[in-house]
């Protein structure tokens, strides 16, 4: 049998800043977060992570000492070298004879990340494997980035036994592409050089060809899926792209975090398809589709199996409720944007 | 608490990390922190490593408001301001010492349930010093 889902869990920070609050300082807000989750000071894209791997484990009721594989991916790994993978798995009690991959810079490889543990698997390197997408990406307070950017994590546990969500199929695109977001070697600050419809129209093409590539794999069309995961993309251009590809916004809007979360990074993909699986009924199809500037995108062919309610217990939308307003002061001081590394 | 070499620091990374502790071959106590001795029985410590659930109760609490913290949690406090350490019992037997997160210091009475989270503890050397923290329970006893 094929490797596919076994469970999953999410993590988002309790901490949150308001819209409002951007606008109190800045003038200006971005369009479409209404609010963002924050990593408090003694978080990071590895503390987030292992509280997601912890629900997953917890969800899929396997022990860790199960586990044969550990991909973390992230833009904003605490150790640009040093692996970061190696943390998670001993705050997990993991074996030490299992492989770990860091995976990191682009906001696509939360899918990357999936699709290599999968291969993993179906390979017969090992049996489980556990992937940890977790972001908390920061930028330049003064530019039109920083105020999208929230911070999640998301977690899979990968098997081939009580496979709960079935990985149908899985389509790439790459295409090179300049200044839609980068950071630099050595640069704490993601940035983006804002060049409008250019950077639109990368995007339509490298993600409707995407999508469009794995459902003629499958011989499929729109109407054959009932919920579009696009990580990684803001509301407006997914609404966008989802309608040129025959997806009404009905279908989209389920895996649709970013509004109350943010721009989670390489997070994004893997949170927004945990939370569509945590509603969806057997039998249903779903496409999970992410973006990466530069460019790349992998779009992934699901479908929920018997068990695909068993998949996640600790619920995105309970993180969601549970959560503590915070000042725009409070923000640049914990997330060490004022002052600190 | 001061300066704790890299080598002294990761000797005991199981423990901070994931409270693995020692279970005694002769009384079948928990010991955390690992010592020479069994905390209950006395003994010599000869033991097999148990991954304790990361629940408890609070035993006791304080504050360290500013100035009072020590040197490795200098940047936190000027950053965040007081912060809560408590005693936590955990349900094994131990008791150890760990700061509270996720939470107020109003928030904190003796007695409170709590659950071990995965956190930065503080920076030293350049390197991330990760360990446990605990924060008020979140999730169900069945759940977990």
């Amino acid at each position: 049998m094929l490797a596919g889902i076994v469970g999953c869990g999410v993590y988002i920070p309790r901490l949150r800043i308001k819209r409002e609050e951007y606008q109190r300082v800045w003038g200006y807000s971005s369009r479409w977060v209404e609010e963002k989750s924050v990593a408090d000071f003694d978080e990071d894209a590895i503390t987030m992570g292992v509280e997601a791997a912890s629900n997953a484990l917890r969800n899929a009721k396997v022990d860790s000492s199960d586990i044969d594989a550990l991909y973390f991916t992230s833009t904003s790994p605490p150790y640009a070298e040093k692996q970061n993978a190696s943390t998670i798995a001993t705050a997990l009690g993991c074996r030490s004879d299992i492989a770990t991959v860091d995976i990191t810079s682009s906001t696509k490889s939360g899918t990357s990340a999936l699709l290599s543990c999968l291969d993993f698997v179906n390979s017969g390197r090992g049996k489980l494997g556990l992937v940890v997408a977790s972001d908390c990406p920061r930028s330049d307070p003064m530019g039109t980035l920083e105020h999208q950017l929230g911070a999640a994590a998301a977690a899979m546990i990968v098997g081939t036994e009580q496979v709960r969500v079935l990985v149908e199929e899985s389509y790439s695109i790459v295409s090179e592409s300049l200044g839609e977001r980068f950071r630099r070697d050595g640069e704490g600050y993601v940035t983006t050089i804002d060049l409008g419809s250019y950077h639109e129209t990368v995007l339509r093409e490298v993600i409707t060809s995407c999508v469009r590539g794995v459902m003629q794999k499958l011989h499929r069309f729109s109407e054959d899926y009932d919920s579009l995961v696009l990580g990684g993309i803001d509301p407006g251009k997914a609404s966008e792209v989802s309608k040129k590809l025959g997806f009404e916004d009905g279908k989209i809007s389920l895996g649709m975090v970013s509004t109350k979360v943010g721009d989670a990074g390489a997070a994004s993909s893997l949170l927004a398809l945990s939370k569509v699986l945590e509603s969806a009924s057997v039998g249903q199809h779903v496409i999970c589709c992410s973006y990466g500037a530069g460019a790349g995108a992998d779009a992934i062919s699901l479908a929920a199996g018997a068990e695909v309610r068993q998949v996640a217990g600790a619920r995105y939308e309970d993180y969601l409720a549970k959560k503590e307003y915070i000042d725009y002061t409070t923000y640049i001081k914990i997330r060490r944007i004022l002052a600190g590394r | 608490m001061a300066y704790v070499s890299i080598p002294t620091y990761s000797r005991s990374i199981p423990q901070r990390y994931a409270l693995i502790a020692a279970k005694c071959k002769s009384c079948g106590a928990i010991s955390l922190p690992l010592g020479a001795n069994c905390l209950k029985c006395g003994k010599i410590l000869e033991y097999e490593s148990q991954k304790l659930s990361g629940r408890g109760k609070i035993y006791c609490f304080t504050t360290i408001s500013r100035g009072g913290s020590p040197p490795e949690f200098l940047a936190q406090q000027n950053l965040v301001g007081s912060y809560p350490v408590a005693v936590v019992e955990l349900d094994e037997g131990p008791r150890i010492v760990a700061q509270m997160t996720d939470c107020r210091a109003e928030d904190l009475k003796i007695g409170l349930e709590v659950e071990s989270t995965f956190r930065r503890i503080y920076d030293d050397d350049g390197m991330i010093r990760y360990g446990v923290k605990f924060r008020p329970v979140r999730t169900s006893r069945e759940d977990s």
